[in-house]
């Protein structure tokens, strides 16, 4: 969060120069009261308008103090890119995760006392089309996509391998400690053009494509477009562009291209 | 983009017979010129380089192949006939007096005139892993720090020779690999990790019609202005910088350099059909189009067990495919500006173990170079009678590295400062072999 209220910020010393001793007394008077409670001093620190501020232009390589006016403005990590992209793309992105215990009470509750036959076994079959095994097996093979599997990266192996899209935007291939990396490559960026997650992502059956399929409106599908990739919905000016591409024709050509479009922005890729 | 290396008078296209192909390449290679090539100025590459007299940065582009898992010294290019550790590895002669390597590279024995031998390669570790690191980046892996590959470096100091492509290449396998260590990612080496398919995500589906991609960028660089005028910071301006880079790419004619499907067949059945000749060639037309440094990876050494039966099918391909790059090098004259270099992360041992296969042995192992910025013809360093210890001359790692650094021009005894802020320097102190240096 920018320069430290002591600098440096391990030189603690009774006469040290403070940034900001109103905000050093407050902080200090917050810890007390919270029995130096160090999670509930983060969660206070995490709910700060400070911390939840825009993203700001600041150059860390400028040799100046950053008086934290917001985050500064910084790429996904490889694993945020990752978990957007299927976000976009896949309808369950935790195929490891077991069923919930109220998805498995739905089809497992019955009163032996009264049940008949007829419904055990309506029950069973219901058990097995939606929790039981076969229908964990199938669900594992609709996150697989051309041999990658489609999970959250905190469920992937680490570190993975050296040609995987995690690893190709910068995941540490953990020799070394914080061996991330958040810079662009040209293997990168011919992903983003043309790599497998891009055309699923453009294929009949993806989260996206589908909402597109089903909105009604241009106007809907727009916005699903760019809530779904960009956040925030599209500007009057993103709308006609988007609606002026439209109108070339083909829709299945035409969302393509836009979808295709966002997720090579750099508003995609970086943090506001 | 013009052609980086101007093809001899004399050299012919590859529809001259396979015979005469062979007979020119190999005078070419050796260095004695037929009368035709004495007539005009197109001396013989290896001959005008040794007529330079700048000392460095002979090699403008280098072609690396490492041989992963460690290539046995001794069923390779130190036999030792007679010795109770030569097992059931034959000598064969080579066009040096005196020197055998094994009977199963008469090609590469063949060309020995053109080639530096270095046979006193020794190095600490037997571990694959750090045996690897240290041959990639002349240190020992630490794990505060990734160091860079020699081919990173190489990108950190000179400029391109093709805007259009990629600097750095690497062939195979890119596990392990060092990479762009603690320089930008963006030198890091583009991973091809099969020849014969070339750079993967670079063909637009067959929907698409180049209007189309156009459009699409278009579309997302209008969708992009507000964001980019309200943001400038240098993390996006790289990103830009290198959308640019792969825009030009995909549209550039040079895109089909990694296409090896282009060469003729015969000219791929010269390289040897398999992935080790591939690559070769496919290093060959990347070098030709101005890519700095390409290393291709090939693994397969580790040869614990039934070494005699299954270590001559791999000399023989590296046979093949080495043979074949260098004779291909030199007939389209390239020889001068391009360095060939083979290495291993170390030996095995001398001792046959009881699974009829050599274990680890960083003692002596070797290495050879060819073309710019060396002299060839001759083999520098010696093991012992039993191929166990170096005798004369010890290159370590860090030399060997040092020696292409030195024939690429890069100042080797320049300190450059990591993100950390420690100083580092591209060879950790190797020395360059001087009497390899042309």
């Amino acid at each position: 969060m920018g320069v430290g209220l002591i600098e440096p910020v391990d030189d603690i010393k009774k006469n040290s120069p403070c940034e900001n001793p109103e905000l050093l007394e407050f902080l200090t008077k917050e810890m007390v009261r919270l029995k130096f409670n160090q999670k509930e001093f983060l969660r206070t620190l995490l709910y700060t308008q400070t911390y939840r501020r825009q993203s700001s232009n600041f150059d860390p390589s400028e040799a100046e103090f950053y008086h934290y006016p917001g985050p500064r403005m910084r790429r996904m990590t490889a694993e945020q890119i990752w978990d957007s992209v299927l976000t976009i793309a896949v309808y369950n992105p935790y195929p490891f995760t077991l069923p919930s215990n109220n998805e498995f009470q739905r089809v497992s509750d019955l009163d032996l006392s009264k049940v008949t036959a007829k419904q055990a076994e309506d029950l069973g079959k219901q058990f097995d089309e939606t929790v039981g095994p076969g229908a964990r097996n199938k669900l594992m093979n609709v996150a697989a996509y051309r041999r990658q599997v489609l999970a959250r990266a905190s469920e992937l192996p680490a570190p993975l391998p050296a040609d995987h899209f995690i690893r190709q935007f910068g995941q540490c291939d953990r020799e070394t400690i914080e061996g991330d990396s958040l810079d662009p490559t040209v293997p990168q960026i011919l992903t983003m053009f043309n790599g497998p997650f891009t055309h699923m992502m453009l294929e009949e059956g993806s989260v996206i494509y589908d909402n597109l399929v089903r909105s009604v409106h241009a106007r809907d599908a727009m916005n699903v477009m760019f809530l779904s990739i960009l956040n925030r919905p599209p500007t009057n000016r993103d709308r006609d562009i988007a609606m002026n591409e439209m109108s070339r024709g083909d829709k299945a050509m035409g969302y393509g291209n836009l979808v295709w479009a966002l997720i090579n922005t750099r508003e995609f890729m970086f943090i506001q | 983009m013009s052609p980086r290396f101007v093809v001899p008078a004399g050299s012919e296209p590859f529809q001259a017979t396979r015979r005469s192909f062979m007979a020119r390449a190999a005078q070419s290679m050796l260095g004695v010129s037929c009368a035709g090539m004495m007539s005009g100025r197109y001396l013989h590459p290896l001959a005008q380089a040794a007529e330079t007299t700048q000392a460095q940065g002979k090699a403008k582009s280098v072609i690396f192949l490492y041989m992963s898992g460690a290539m046995s010294h001794l069923d390779t290019f130190d036999p030792k006939p007679g010795a109770k550790s030569q097992g059931e590895t034959q000598p064969g002669k080579t066009r040096i007096p005196g020197v055998a390597i094994s009977d199963k590279m008469p090609k590469l024995s063949y060309l020995m005139n053109g080639i530096s031998l270095i046979r006193s390669m020794t190095t600490e570790t037997g571990a694959h892993e750090q045996g690897n690191y240290l041959m990639h980046t002349s240190y020992k892996p630490l794990n505060s720090i990734r160091h860079p590959s020699l081919g990173a470096w190489s990108g950190h100091i000179l400029p391109k020779l093709n805007p259009s492509l990629p600097g750095n290449v690497l062939i195979g396998s890119a596990a392990g690999h060092p990479g762009a260590g603690f320089l930008p990612a963006s030198i890091a080496p583009v991973p091809i990790s099969n020849a014969a398919s070339g750079l993967e995500n670079t063909q637009s589906p067959s929907y698409l019609g180049d209007d189309q991609f156009r459009r699409r960028m278009s579309l997302a660089n209008q969708f992009d202005s507000k964001f980019k005028s309200g943001y400038d910071s240098q993390l996006i301006q790289a990103y830009d910088e290198t959308y640019r880079e792969a825009v030009r790419l995909m549209a550039s004619s040079e895109l089909k350099v990694f296409d090896i499907k282009e060469e003729k067949q015969e000219v791929r059945d010269f390289y040897g059909n398999n992935r080790l000749g591939q690559a070769c060639l496919l290093a060959r037309r990347l070098v030709e189009k101005g890519v700095r440094f390409v290393e291709i990876e090939h693994g397969g050494w580790d040869h614990h067990t039934n070494i005699f039966s299954s270590c001559p099918r791999m000399a023989t391909e590296l046979d093949d495919a080495l043979g074949a790059l260098l004779r291909d090098l030199a007939t389209k004259g390239m020889l001068g500006e391009v360095l060939v270099v083979l290495g291993t992360e170390f030996g095995r041992t001398p001792t046959i173990n009881e699974n009829a296969g050599r274990d680890h042995h960083p003692g002596a192992f070797s290495a050879l170079m060819c073309g710019a910025g060396i002299k060839g013809g001759q083999v520098y360093g010696k093991s012992d009678d039993e191929g166990h210890s170096v005798e004369e001359d010890a290159v370590y790692p860090e030399d060997f590295n040092a020696t292409i650094a030195a024939a690429m021009g890069l100042p080797l005894s320049e300190e450059f400062y990591a993100p950390n802020g420690r100083p580092f320097r591209i060879c950790n102190n190797g020395t360059p072999i001087q009497s390899l240096l042309s």
